[in-house]
């Protein structure tokens, strides 16, 4: 049967990983390259993963490997309190971690992780006033003083109760 | 051990290594909380441009005042449209003919924008423009003292402005609402089908609402020809009685 056939995955570093293939095919990246190559027993080299985070996407598409495939295209549905338990612990990882995480889902295009680490991130900014937001990311502010008050002025009505 | 911390502070991605498709994912999980939104949006320049398309698309919102939205659109007219309004505006009749009527400094032509907001907008309700426009008025009216028939008259112009900048600029509208119900002064206004630019501006629109109670013009079938990718149709209180029967079959 396919689904128990595994797969070879190398990090950027060159360590090897073994999965199964269904865990594999999470990632449409690799579902998709491995419809194309067929039936081969040559490792895919992963240059854009180190290996810790290709650990951590591992356990991931693990165990939410029998999850149904859903396409969530209305963005105005999108909530960000509906995290799970298990992926709850999952993303509490240094903010490094986590934007590795974020890079690589998009690079190995797993939606629902995308998803969870991006919820994440939208979770670390509510409630934050522009500095907070700042320090908590490290971000260096590249307004002036004029521009900012410029784009605050322009967008005031958010602002409003 | 210092410079160990350095280079793993180099080798350590930041939130600034994010492409700016992924900050877009990150920010529509917070586009109903303005509140932390719009402290993203002056947090940096890239954030900014990230935002303000999530802000631009549905401007006129529920329990927020428009006037603020209005200000900014107006600002957004292109020269000929301000000085048009500015000498429209002025010659309006209130009553006692000098000409001085609104507190209009917005239109100066010197008010730049940073970011041409109405190519943003993906939801318009007429309902909600004109209420936002006499909101509008309201607040910039010298004369206290007038009647609602010239306030509406200052209204009709400002929103018929708008429209041209909505139909002129927006490419990517989603939703339309042409909810005259309440607003029954604001009636000559479904004009978007007859637009040179309707093509372009109704071409992505997937849901239309007409509560609109008026019979004089086959709205509906109007829309038809533009609008190829609706997946949403809401009529109410509309009068069917006109329908040309030729057209039945279309």
């Amino acid at each position: 049967m396919a689904e128990l056939k595994k797969v070879k995955l190398t990090s950027s570093e060159g360590t090897e990983f073994i999965v199964d293939r269904k865990v594999a095919e999470k990632s449409v990246l690799l579902k998709n390259m491995l419809e194309d190559v067929g039936e081969s027993d040559m490792a895919i080299p992963l240059p854009n993963v180190t290996g810790p985070i290709l650990n951590k996407v591992i356990d991931y598409c693990t165990h939410h490997r029998d999850d149904p495939f859903v396409n969530q295209e209305d963005d105005s549905k999108k909530v960000s309190d509906d995290i799970d338990d298990w992926d709850a612990e999952f993303c509490k990882v240094d903010q490094g971690t986590l934007f590795e995480l974020i890079l690589s889902a998009n690079y190995l295009d797993i939606k629902p992780l995308l998803d969870l680490t991006c919820k994440t991130v939208a979770n670390m900014i509510k409630g934050k006033t522009p500095d907070e937001i700042r320090k908590t990311f490290n971000i260096i502010n590249d307004f002036t003083p004029e521009e900012e008050e410029h784009v605050r002025k322009e967008n005031e009505w958010c602002e409003e109760r | 051990k210092l410079r160990k911390e350095n280079i793993l502070l180099q080798n350590s991605p930041t939130i600034l290594l994010i492409p700016i498709d992924i900050l877009h994912e990150i920010f529509y999980y917070l586009q109903n909380d303005l509140h932390s939104l719009h402290s993203c949006l002056r947090v940096s320049k890239q954030w900014c441009q990230a935002i303000i398309p999530i802000f631009w698309s549905k401007p006129f919102r529920e329990n927020k005042s428009s006037v603020n939205v209005v200000n900014t659109f107006l600002k957004c007219l292109n020269k000929q449209e301000k000085n048009n309004l500015t000498y429209n505006l002025g010659n309006l009749d209130d009553g006692d003919g000098d000409g001085n009527n609104l507190d209009i400094d917005i239109l100066d032509d010197r008010s730049t924008v940073l970011f041409q907001y109405a190519n943003f907008l993906r939801e318009i309700s007429m309902q909600r423009l004109y209420l936002g426009v006499n909101t509008w008025v309201n607040k910039k009216k010298i004369d206290k003292t007038w009647d609602t028939l010239v306030i509406n008259k200052y209204n009709n112009l400002i929103c018929r402005a708008l429209c041209r900048l909505f139909l002129t600029n927006s490419k990517s509208l989603r939703s339309l609402s042409l909810d005259f119900y309440n607003s029954s002064k604001f009636k000559s206004y479904p004009y978007f089908p007859y637009h040179k630019m309707a093509k372009q501006f109704l071409t992505n629109l997937c849901e239309l609402t007409i509560h609109y109670h008026l019979s004089r013009r086959d709205l509906f079938m109007d829309f038809q020809e533009y609008c190829k990718n609706l997946k949403r149709l809401e009529l109410i209180d509309y009068t069917w009685k006109n329908l040309p029967e030729k057209r039945h079959d279309s």
